[in-house]
């Protein structure tokens, strides 16, 4: 029992101290920010300068994130929603999967968001990293390109529009292929207790979603067969509410703004960084943005948990 | 008729009239649903109508225990949201403002973890029960009928032949246990029973001074034992301030029942006394007073944290409370934590060390650490030396140690109590101790503040003839017992862990910690194994009311009543104070008993604990200390969240063991499955409570659980008020039917208590009055318009819940427009920053910690016969009777650990979490897995040498194997699985059940998984779960396992 795999673990060369700190104070070099990791020659898939930490309170960043949001609507310019994800304080809970579910019904057959949970032993320390994942409200979207004209449309703030009475059946299915996240789920109109004995009505709510009132109440649900996906709670956004999964984020790993505000937090933080240089991001031209630290002795078929 | 475990093939389930229906289903309430949700739209934009802060009840969640304060969204009269509360310091950090206007907080939120978010589906259950339920089987049978609220009480209050199918067996009401009822002849005969403890007494004296009430007594030959009144068991799962008080003051105040036991123990129990033990105060001679509580760190200020045995990202106390302090320190580089645990949790993934543990050799470690800090003399030795206030004072230091009090040594090298002045030739009473100063002895008392003392740290010598130690002496020999190397093999991990945690964390000054939790505890030498870690090395560096070091909380305010305070809620016209030693033994002296017969004894006394959960129904299945009548059980599932509960099982189904059980829940669990009645209770957004505090905390905080959503429950009258059946209408009935003192009408003397809100809204007047005794820091009235919010979020709500009139009537027009203000913000909490005073925390601990403890090492094991130990020690595994643990060659190690989808018991109801993990894992170490010969998602079956058939056994002819899915991975060390808490249920709508003839059908979504608790190891002398006898824990972590693929 007492192996000498067993005493070996608790001797794996840790991270230096202030670890994403030294990250933050480095320029070119990128070598200094391994010392003590196996670098086995992976390729780091973005900028040179790795991404700021926001070490602020997360309430702090909440409310500013909500002043923010209030500035923009009161201009009245159209805004250019962005949203960030700073995996390195994801703690893979998925507090803003279930938001989600709450604040936009959804049933068994899929949910606007899920946090990918990467497990794996690179060289001889474990790492945990997480990953929450929605639709990234592309700019040159593929689901688009896979339906006709009309169908999905890009509304001047970014976000990706259905048309649920259009995309249905085929079309909605083709979309939902046609997208390289999976962001898409087809709405197959059932409920979670509808098998129990006592279907409950907080499943059948009426909810608005795009701008219409619909319900998934069994038999008059208007979203069966239809494609559906995170809209970033643009419901919420126009009456000055931050999407859920930003807000409900205990590790404060989620960030929202305008693009269109210079003074906004989103603006701030993603200065640069507009793009991800993944090999699947320069095509479609996400408005989600990682920060995320180098996976160090990634495999591939690691890589692919995420980057499929 | 059989249990039917297949749900049918069709959607169009007839539904039970029983079960949560009515107001919510059914077309016309859908029109009504759709004609408000178009109104929920703005036709100009097209998107929601604005946010109103009257579409909001803030209250507090109790999807575990940490009590987040939450904003539940009302959409038509249904929860449809919850969120954080801003107001609130769990949920958002830092809080807002306590006075900033409710319309500005409207679109605001804090952050909640998942468990929180969907909140709605606890209420929103298919298989709530809202009428009452009688069995109509065997217990456990799962056939139940529905029966008037009002016949359930008259049954239980009057007894009889209350269930024909068990033959003509009469049942003991109520109304006869209520025996001894004049609180004068209570307080007599509990000072004569002091004194027969005493020896001061003889049981034949008190027999003849109390001849013409001895009927009333259990057994009049042990008068100790108390009345009969104490074969009333209360016991609770998941209880909080406001409702604990109102069922304490039937249970004690009225009833008379010393038995009234909460579940602390299956938590972390050995933490809490340890606690208890190193604030005990010296007074009267004794080490007296301890506080049931015990530190955790300061994350928003530490440099440094071990988080040891501690899962604090995913549970603990709680996500979104300490998460997000977490994780901006170590993202800014403030501070590194060091995860001490078997498995690599989410903590280790952000920690600079991960120290794999063996499983239970945290007093290694720990010692090992403390050998290398006192060796290298990294302590801080001006903290050490203070014995007293006034040294304390000197040096700035809010609290001081006994480390320097010379300890008086046996004969047998043992270590006992203090010395005292007396004994070593000095002046000074009972509380007056000495240290070495010198060369020679000083004496002091503890809490003088004017005379400062200190003393040398390391003395072993004699004083006045009588052989002594220093109290850090004594804990140098005990680290000094082994080698580095010794204590790291214990611990199987490498030396340089133990010197390199141990250097990192006295690098930091007071801004490191080490903070514990189950981990440590809940194995058989739990207490002392925190005695070690959260004891001795936070001692060492002295960190206690540190800002970055050991927190004490900020407490609460007040809520119960206290000096200016408008409410008293303890006023009570003839209160009794109950006596006699209770059925788990605990705070009880077993030699001073007359049930003494030697040792071992028949089962463990707990002089140093109380709340031990595994003891209840075990100990009434032995009637020793002496049978019991009724068992009461509320929000509890003793079964599911002990480990082995399964031994509990024929206890609750046997009918002499058990006469009465009466439960009050939600569902039909795991425990109230063998119930005689169980009545509907209300969930956590239709009630009153007050869910205080935590370590941790540094804010005073009085978080308020208040109705957000009408209840399904029947409503009844009681007392003429109409409300829901809830365990307050329980208690309340069976009060009215008995006449008891201290309910109903004159309940309060000289108001009435004749509905729960009497007793809860006066809470909320006292938070109202603040903190100040001179009342300078009453809360505002609430404006006029805080008052239409106020009334307007609850429109929704039924009379028999929301009463405003009636409510303005309870606390009277001085207090109703801050009850208001109070209710509209779900609580009250010291603003962020009043957290902390300079460089220490505001709210201190403030006085002697207790680095030895007289009184443990005073008392003996009520099972070996032997003293405590009064100090850290390494004390090895075993059983009850201190035996080694007999495994019979098993060779994995069975942890638990939670995950953040999941708390024990009560979430398998909630489908958006069961959607993101259907089952859960049993992770295993793949170099174990592949010498198993295991594969990834294989399906194994866990046994023990304890459960060797691998099975919940719940039943006749009933049984759910333990079979679950493994996860190989390297997340976790060799020679140790764990698996999550939460799922593996067989009942909670697991399997079908039947009620008034028709078949409920399980939901096999609620069946899935694996609950392994059955596995763990089963102590052979009490037949019941392995215990810690000195901290009370129960334990989880000590048990061996087979797997075996299926």
């Amino acid at each position: 029992m007492a192996s000498e795999e067993s005493k070996t673990i608790g001797s794996i060369e840790p991270p230096r101290r202030g670890f994403f700190r030294a990250l933050g104070s480095l320029g070119a070099g990128l070598a200094a920010a391994v010392t003590g990791w196996k670098a086995l020659g992976w390729r780091r898939a973005q900028a040179a300068e790795p991404p700021p930490v926001l070490a602020e309170a997360q309430g702090t960043l909440l409310l500013r994130m909500q002043r923010d949001l209030e500035a923009t609507l009161a201009r009245g310019t159209t805004p250019s929603w962005l949203m960030v994800v700073d995996t390195r304080k994801c703690i893979g809970c998925d507090a803003c999967t279930v938001a989600c579910r709450a604040e936009n019904p959804t049933g068994p057959a899929g949910a606007f968001r899920r946090v990918i949970q990467l497990r794996f032993t690179p060289g001889r320390r474990p790492v945990s990293i997480f990953k929450p994942s929605n639709c990234l409200q592309c700019d040159n979207p593929p689901c688009a390109r896979a339906v006709p004209e009309g169908m999905i449309r890009k509304r001047p703030d970014g976000i990706v529009e259905f048309d649920y009475g259009r995309l249905r059946g085929p079309y909605a299915r083709a979309a939902a292929a046609a997208c390289p996240f999976k962001a898409i789920h087809i709405d197959d109109g059932k409920t979670f207790t509808q098998t129990t004995p006592a279907p409950q009505a907080y499943e059948e709510r009426p909810f608005v979603e795009n701008g219409v009132t619909y319900s998934r109440k069994p038999g008059a649900n208007q979203l069966v067969d239809t494609a559906r996906k995170c809209n970033f709670c643009n419901h919420l956004l126009y009456v000055g509410v931050l999407p859920a999964c930003v807000r409900t984020c205990i590790g404060g790993a989620m960030y929202f703004g305008d693009a269109n505000n210079p003074a906004s937090l989103v603006n701030e933080i993603t200065q640069g960084r507009r793009r991800f240089r993944g090999h699947e991001a320069a095509a479609v031209g996400p408005r989600v943005i990682y920060f995320t630290e180098p996976m160090p002795g990634a495999s591939y078929m690691d890589c692919s948990v995420c980057h499929y | 008729m059989t249990l039917n475990n297949t749900v049918p093939e069709s959607n169009t389930i007839a539904r039970r009239e029983f079960l949560r229906q009515g107001p919510l289903l059914g077309g016309a309430c859908l029109a009504a649903a759709l004609e408000a949700g178009a109104q929920l739209s703005d036709p100009v934009r097209g998107t929601m109508k604005p946010i109103e802060a009257s579409d909001f009840i803030y209250t507090t969640c109790l999807q575990c225990n940490t009590g987040c304060e939450i904003k539940v969204r009302i959409q038509d009269g249904l929860a449809v949201k919850i969120d954080g509360n801003p107001y609130g310091p769990r949920a958002m950090d830092p809080h807002i403002d306590w006075r900033t206007p409710v319309t500005e907080a409207a679109r605001l939120t804090g952050s909640i973890c998942p468990k929180g978010q969907a909140g709605i589906q606890t209420t929103y259950d298919p298989y709530r029960i809202t009428k009452v339920l009688k069995r109509a089987g065997a217990r456990g049978e799962g056939k139940w009928v529905t029966i008037p609220f009002h016949q359930a009480i008259e049954e239980i209050v009057n007894g009889g032949v209350l269930f024909p199918q068990d033959g003509g067996r009469v049942v003991t009401g109520l109304k006869d246990l209520y025996a001894l009822r004049d609180p004068k002849l209570f307080r007599d005969m509990a000072a004569d029973v002091a004194l027969i403890e005493d020896k001061k007494m003889t049981v034949a004296e008190f027999k003849a001074k109390y001849k013409d009430h001895l009927d009333k007594l259990i057994d009049p030959d042990h008068p100790d034992l108390g009345p009969k009144n104490n074969q009333f068991v209360f016991n609770w799962g998941r209880l909080k301030a406001g409702r604990s008080q109102f069922f304490l003051r039937f249970v004690r105040s009225s009833f008379g029942s010393k038995n009234a036991h909460g579940h602390t123990t299956v938590c972390q129990g050995s933490i809490y006394f340890a606690g208890k033990s190193m604030s005990d105060q010296p007074s009267g001679g004794k080490f007296t007073g301890g506080t049931k509580f015990y530190w955790m760190a300061d994350a928003a200020h530490a440099e440094f944290i071990i988080y040891w045995g501690a899962n604090v990202i995913e549970g603990n106390y709680g996500p979104p409370l300490k998460v997000p302090k977490i994780t901006r320190g170590v993202a800014s580089g403030r501070l590194r934590i060091a995860v001490v645990d078997p498995r690599y949790s989410t903590a280790a993934a952000l920690a600079w060390k991960w120290v794999p543990i063996k499983p239970g050799e945290d007093a290694a470690l720990a010692l090992g650490m403390i050998r290398w800090i006192l060796e290298n003399q990294r302590y801080d030795k001006r903290y050490l030396e203070n014995c007293n206030r006034a040294a304390a004072n000197a040096d700035g230091e809010p609290t001081w140690s006994n480390a320097a009090w010379l300890v008086k040594i046996r004969s047998d090298g043992t270590a006992g109590g203090f010395l005292r002045a007396a004994e070593a030739g000095l002046e000074g009473d009972a509380d007056t101790f000495v240290c070495l100063r010198d060369g020679g002895p000083v004496a002091f008392k503890s809490d003088d503040a004017s005379r400062a003392v200190e003393g040398e740290l390391f003395v072993n010598t004699t004083v006045n003839g009588v052989r002594v130690k220093s109290a850090l002496q004594i804990l140098l020999e005990e680290a000094r017992s082994r080698s580095l190397a010794e204590w790291a093999a214990l611990a199987e991990v490498r030396v340089e862990d133990i010197t390199e945690l141990a250097r990192e964390f006295t690098s930091h000054g007071k801004r490191a910690a080490v903070e514990i939790h189950r981990g440590v505890s809940q194995h058989t030498n739990g207490f002392y194994n925190s005695l070690a870690t959260m004891g001795a090395l936070n001692t060492l560096i002295g960190n206690f009311d540190w800002k970055g070091g050991m927190v004490f909380g900020g407490g609460t305010y007040g809520e119960l009543g206290g000096t200016g305070r408008p409410f008293q809620l303890d006023r009570h016209p003839a209160p009794i104070t109950p006596f006699g030693i209770d059925i788990t033994r605990s705070e009880a002296t077993y030699e001073k008993s007359t049930l003494f017969a030697g040792y071992p004894a028949k089962r463990p006394w707990f002089p140093l604990a109380s709340d031990i959960y595994q003891e209840v129904i075990p100990s009434a299945g032995d009637a020793y200390p002496y049978p019991i009548k009724a068992y009461f059980l509320y929000m509890g599932s003793p079964v599911y969240a002990l480990p082995a509960g399964q031994t509990l099982i024929p206890i609750l189904r046997d009918l002499d063991k058990i006469p009465l059980f009466v439960a009050c829940d939600i569902v039909i669990g795991e425990t109230t499955l063998y119930a005689d009645y169980v009545f509907p209770d209300l969930t956590y957004l239709e009630r009153w409570e007050f869910h205080r505090t935590h370590p941790s905390i540094v804010h005073r905080v009085s978080p308020v659980r208040q109705p957000a959503v009408a209840s399904p429950n029947e409503t009844v009258r009681i007392f003429g008020e109409e409300m829901p059946i809830s365990m307050e209408a329980v208690f309340l009935a069976i009060a009215e039917r008995l006449q008891m003192p201290g309910f109903g009408p004159r309940g309060f003397i000289d108001a009435d208590l004749t509905r729960p809100e009497d007793f809860y809204l006066r809470m909320v007047a006292n938070i109202a009055f603040g903190d100040a005794a001179a009342g300078t820091d009453i809360c505002p009235d609430a404006s006029d318009e805080e008052v239409a919010i106020f009334l307007k979020a609850r429109r929704h709500l039924p009379r028999s819940m929301f009463d405003p009139e009636r409510w303005a009537r309870v606390v009277g027009d001085a207090w109703w427009r801050k009850v208001i203000y109070v209710l509209n913000r779900g609580g009250r909490w010291w603003g962020y920053a009043e957290g902390w005073s300079g460089e220490q925390t505001r709210a201190k601990y403030g006085r002697l910690v207790n680095l030895y403890q007289e009184k443990p090492a005073t008392l003996r094991n009520s099972m070996t016969g032997e003293f405590l130990k009064g100090i850290a020690a390494y004390v090895p595994r075993g059983d009850s009777l201190g035996r080694p643990l007999d495994h019979r060659g098993a060779p994995l190690r069975l942890i638990t650990h939670r995950s953040m989808l999941a708390t024990k018991s009560r979430t398998i109801s909630n489908y958006w979490l069961t959607q993101i993990q259907p089952e859960n894992v049993i992770e295993i170490n793949r170099l174990d897995a592949n010498r198993l010969g295991l594969l990834n998602n294989d399906r194994v079956m866990v046994l023990s040498a304890s459960n060797p058939e691998g099975a919940w056994n719940y039943g006749p002819n009933l049984s759910k194997p333990l079979i679950g899915r493994i996860r190989t991975t390297y997340h976790i060390r060799p020679g140790v699985i764990s698996f999550e808490l939460g799922w593996g249920h067989w009942a909670y709508g697991a399997t079908a059940q039947v009620i008034d003839g028709e078949v409920i059908p399980a939901d096999p979504r609620r069946a899935a998984g694996v609950h392994a608790n059955a596995a763990m190891y089963v102590d052979p002398y009490l037949r019941s779960p392995l215990s810690d006898v000195v901290g009370g824990s129960v334990v989880f972590y000590d048990t061996m396992v087979y797997l075996v693929k299926v």
